[in-house]
């Protein structure tokens, strides 16, 4: 992965010295610290240096969970935030350190690999665990409240609001 | 009328109260398993003192089993094995046991330190088993019928009480039951 | 000595609750008035120096405290043993009855216009509540239980998570917000006994709630900042019970105290702001009662007893019913004659309480329904994240564009007319900001996305053009001031939340030294790993350099030999910095090639701690206003791997740092001295 050598840092900090260790630097900022005679000296080092051979260097994915694709990445890491860990207190797979949680993550990973549905993951989780592994309740007779409830009250709490503000006009 | 109708958001409150108060008497951490009463997952794997020999789902035939899920790393299975030492002979049930996520070597050296009441112990040393039984911890204890099927699990290390009340009942009847 | 003058001293506080509750209401002698203010500051001061008992306590290693002994070691420096003192459950019980004394004292000291049979129920009422919690502390849960070890040297320490410069702020902010909703409480159940409720009530009401409002606003705030940094993963803000239980009174002291603005200034909804102060308080006791009486962890936890428990719900439910029944034999006193119109200040208050009520609803729901539902043996479910954002997130929405439009208008009445030329402007910068948004990052297109920018730009211009207007009609009052800067702090808030949303990245992957590893357009580098040993723990420390990657023009052609990390190549944050160098155009001709600049070094350490066995991971954070860097040092795989966690959180700062607006804002409302009309 390490492309470049400790030879190349030191040309880079040479560039732009100001910038080091301050944070970043907005890109206006950056190039105005190569405007004028820097100028020629990088194009001289970006042609020595950075020349394509040096991405040639062959790495393995470092990625602990690797996909090939960005779209799978992210089904994955949402699929993980879905997911309640079994033994601890209220930490979804994708944050917590306990060894089951780790166990499951694999699961979900080897299945998002097959490219399995994230319906057919769920399915996979419930059957073994149950309802508990889901952070959002299935939608059931006694869910039912859960998930109604709130937007009833918004519903009454504004019809109820009307009749408030029809009392109160001064007209009426 | 109207100091009765502003009474009856109390009637609310006592039902959460009621609710908040039998929580307290809950384990939160104590999750039902949604096998129960279905038959149990196959699985193969090596048995723990002849890892050549793959255990799977005959150990349970015609049998009523009891299903010890337990690891060497696991504090509260040593004060449970103290306890199946001394009922394991008497029960008329076999009991398997299922060694989650260990190295053998000290799964053995636990075994001959605190006793083996198994009459066979199947070893997960990757916990991928484990998952399809839906295990999430050390101890737990499955009850299985003649036919193949979870009865209970019990989550947590046997207690005498645990055991007269639950187990024992049930072992009855499983025995009870005719094909 | 120590642990018993402790416990003096609490049961001389408790005495003198008691004598307080004796005195006869009727009685009206000036002394008794006199007596009932001193009496309340004698009994704060008596717990503050139980409370200091404890801390000496814990400075002095006095092992024969159980409190002591189950939460210190020799080894812990002194800042975290002062902490301590509330890292526990019995301890911070304590600290509750201090600060809720605090709150006491205070309104004993300054009555603030009430009258003086007003501010002795409000006192009766506040030692009421004050015993039942010293009761609690002394029956079930003291914290100075002695206990004889038969090893001198204990076995356990503060939990590792807590040994963080974060448990000394933390939980007293958040318990000072959280206990003084009790005042309101106190007074709310003073206006139904006398059965009035004036403007000075209102006032000097809005002044106790606001500062426990603002606390709390805070605390919580402090402790999403702690979670963040001491977690490790990333997260802000995790639905957990235990932040529910902060967020419910939070909220519903939101809706309190902008119902109280028309209580002060136009006499109306009298009966509601007497609800939405029982409510408060109510759910103060309710997030308590889920802290602290163990029904979230197993009673087993607790050596199956859960008599704190027992004792906490019935304490509570004797309130909640006792306040229930006074409330509905009462309420018809405060009838509130105001008349308004649909398009009213009044109303856009109204409608204000009603969405926060829903969304109190949602948080409730979603905390206590597993509860209920494991009670009736029904099922075990989980109630989290995707389920606030289903429920929640849509309800929370609309009240922002509410809060948007209601500052601008009339009491009384507003005409349909001016209230359109009056948001009309701000209403179309905002969507022409979004749209822009939308247009140029792909990244922000989803639905929510659009809809919480849309709302944060709207807050903000809608708010600067109030700015603008009162500052040229010179009329600026601090008061509003304040209410521009705390509704811009919730813009800043929802913008942070929106942006980190959309654009976090993170990777989690294994390391050896001297490879790196690129996120967005960081790119960080592993170069040492070096152990360390300190007196609580031993662990290791990794040094992490960052650079910013930046890239020229034609970086594309480069993408084919950068091997599967290619895909950052595409992403359009580095499109758009390409985009951004390529204006310069004075690298037009060369190859295209990704410029690394260094940014500076992030260390994260990973902690092993003896004593509990466990292990933590202190995160390395490299700020600046636009995004965090944060790594954190994961497991072990073998001799030289490492798994590290990366992430890059934009705008996370700006979530805090609308929280301290917020909070600056509602304190800037009480520097005002009001006119008294």
């Amino acid at each position: 992965m390490n492309i470049f050598t400790d030879a190349h840092y030191q040309a880079m900090n040479v560039f732009c010295p100001p910038c080091e260790n301050r944070g970043p630097v907005s890109n206006r900022h950056w190039i105005s610290a190569f405007a004028g005679r820097t100028k020629k000296i990088l194009l001289i080092f970006l042609f020595l240096f950075i020349s394509p051979l040096s991405f040639a260097a062959t790495q393995t994915n470092p990625d602990v969970y690797a996909f090939s694709t960005t779209t799978d990445t992210a089904r994955f890491n949402t699929l993980l935030t879905q997911f309640r860990c079994l033994v601890c207190q209220n930490e979804n797979l994708a944050d917590s350190n306990a060894a089951i949680a780790a166990d499951l993550r694999q699961q979900i990973y080897q299945r998002v690999l097959q490219g399995q549905s994230d319906e057919s993951i769920q399915k996979y989780l419930v059957t073994r665990y149950g309802d508990y592994v889901l952070f959002a309740p299935p939608f059931k007779m006694n869910t039912t409240a859960l998930w109604i409830l709130p937007f009833l009250l918004l519903t009454g709490g504004l019809l109820s609001l009307g009749i408030v503000i029809q009392r109160r006009r001064k007209n009426t | 009328m109207k100091t009765m109708l502003r009474l009856s958001p109390i009637l609310l409150i006592f039902g959460l109260i009621a609710a908040l108060w039998r929580g307290l008497y809950s384990n939160p951490k104590e999750i039902p398993s949604p096998l129960l009463n279905k038959l149990t997952p196959s699985f193969e794997l090596p048995n723990l003192f002849n890892p050549q020999e793959n255990l799977n789902n005959q150990l349970f035939k015609d049998k009523v089993t009891i299903l010890n899920v337990w690891a060497s790393w696991c504090a509260a299975c040593v004060e449970e094995q103290m306890f199946i030492r001394t009922i394991a002979p008497s029960t008329s049930a076999q009991w398997i046991g299922f060694n989650y996520k260990d190295d053998r070597q000290n799964a053995m050296a636990w075994l001959n330190r605190y006793g083996n009441p198994y009459s066979a112990i199947a070893a997960d040393t990757q916990g991928v088993v484990a998952l399809d039984w839906g295990i999430y911890g050390t101890p737990e204890t499955f009850v299985i019928d003649r036919k193949d099927r979870i009865r209970y699990k019990h989550i947590g290390p046997i207690t005498f009480a645990d055991w007269q009340k639950d187990f024992v009942p049930l072992l009855a009847k499983l025995n009870g039951e005719v094909d | 000595m120590l642990a018993e003058w402790g416990t003096l001293f609490l049961a001389l506080a408790l005495v003198l609750c008691l004598s307080i509750l004796l005195l006869p209401l009727k009685y009206s002698h000036p002394n008794v008035h006199l007596f009932l203010q001193r009496a309340t500051i004698a009994y704060s001061l008596c717990i503050f120096l139980a409370l200091g008992c404890l801390m000496l306590a814990f400075l002095k290693y006095d092992f024969t405290l159980w409190s002591v002994y189950s939460n210190a070691n020799a080894d812990l420096p002194w800042w975290y043993r002062l902490g301590a003192t509330w890292g526990h459950h019995e301890g911070s019980l304590l600290l509750w009855c201090a600060l809720l004394s605090l709150w006491c004292a205070g309104v004993a000291l300054f009555p603030r216009g009430l009258s003086q049979k007003t501010h002795r129920l409000v006192l009766s009422c506040l030692a009421l509540l004050e015993s039942g919690f010293l009761v609690f502390l002394l029956l079930t849960s003291s914290p100075f239980a002695r206990f004889f070890p038969t090893d001198v040297v204990p076995a356990q320490t503060l939990t590792p998570i807590l040994q963080d410069p974060g448990l000394m702020f933390h939980p007293p902010m958040l318990y000072l917000g959280y206990v003084g909703f009790a005042v309101g409480f106190a007074y709310a159940v003073s206006a139904l006994i006398e059965g009035k409720l004036d403007s000075s009530w209102c006032r000097s009401l809005r002044v106790w709630v606001g500062l426990s409002w603002a606390f709390l606003t805070l605390g919580i705030v402090l402790g999403s900042w702690w979670a963040y940094r001491e977690l490790g993963w990333g997260g802000w803000w995790f639905w957990d019970p235990v932040e529910n239980a902060s967020l419910m009174p939070w909220l519903c002291a939101t809706a309190l105290m902008h119902s109280l603005i028309v209580s002060e200034k136009q006499q109306a909804f009298k009966a509601w702001v007497v609800t939405l102060a029982l409510l408060c308080f109510a759910l103060s006791l309710l997030g308590t009662f889920l802290v602290r009486s163990g029904v979230l962890v197993s009673v087993h936890a607790f050596a199956s007893d859960p008599s704190r428990g027992v004792f906490l719900l019935l304490f509570l439910s004797a309130l909640w019913v006792s306040s229930m029944i006074l409330f509905a034999l009462r309420a018809h006193h405060l009838k509130s004659k105001h008349t308004f119109e649909l398009l009213s200040r009044e109303t856009f208050l109204l409608l204000n309480s009603v969405v926060i009520l829903s969304l109190l609803a949602t948080v409730v729901l979603g905390t206590v329904y597993p509860i209920i539902l494991d009670s009736l043996h029904s099922d075990k479910i989980s109630v989290g994240m995707p389920y606030y954002n289903a429920v929640f997130v849509p309800i929370a929405l609309p009240l922002l564009l509410l809060m948007a439009i209601a500052p601008l208008l009339r009491w009384k009445m507003q005409s349909l007319s001016g209230l359109i030329s009056k948001i009309g402007w701000p209403f179309c910068c905002a969507v022409i900001m979004t749209l822009i948004v939308a247009f140029y990052d792909s990244q922000s297109r989803a639905l929510w996305a659009i809809a919480s920018l849309f709302v944060a730009f709207f807050i903000i211009f809608a708010t600067l053009l109030d700015l603008y207007q009162h500052l040229r009609k010179h009329a600026l009052s601090l008061r509003r001031f304040a209410m521009i800067l705390a509704h811009l702090g919730i813009a800043i808030l929802v913008l942070g939340i929106s942006i980190n949303k959309s654009h976090s990245r993170e990777r989690q992957v294994k390391m050896q030294v001297g490879q790196s590893v690129i996120l967005a357009n960081y790119r960080f580098t592993l170069e040492r790993l070096s152990p360390i040993v300190t007196k609580t723990y031993h662990g290791t420390e990794a040094l992490f350099r960052v650079d910013k990657v930046m890239c020229v023009e034609s970086a594309r052609a480069e993408v084919r030999h950068l091997g599967p990390d290619a895909a950052w190549m595409r992403r359009p944050s580095i499109q758009g910095c390409i985009h951004s160098v390529s204006q310069g155009s004075y690298l037009g001709s060369s190859a295209g090639t990704p410029i690394f600049q260094r940014l500076g070094e992030i260390r994260s350490i990973n902690e092993n701690f003896d004593i509990t066995q466990s292990q933590i991971t202190k995160t390395g954070i490299q700020m600046t206003v636009w995004r965090d860097l944060y790594i954190a040092l994961g497991q072990k795989l073998d001799k030289n791997t490492w798994i590290v966690r990366v992430y890059y959180k934009p705008f996370v700062r700006w979530i805090w740092a609308g929280g301290i607006l917020v909070f600056i804002g509602i304190l800037l409302t009480f520097t005002t001295r009001r006119k008294s009309p």
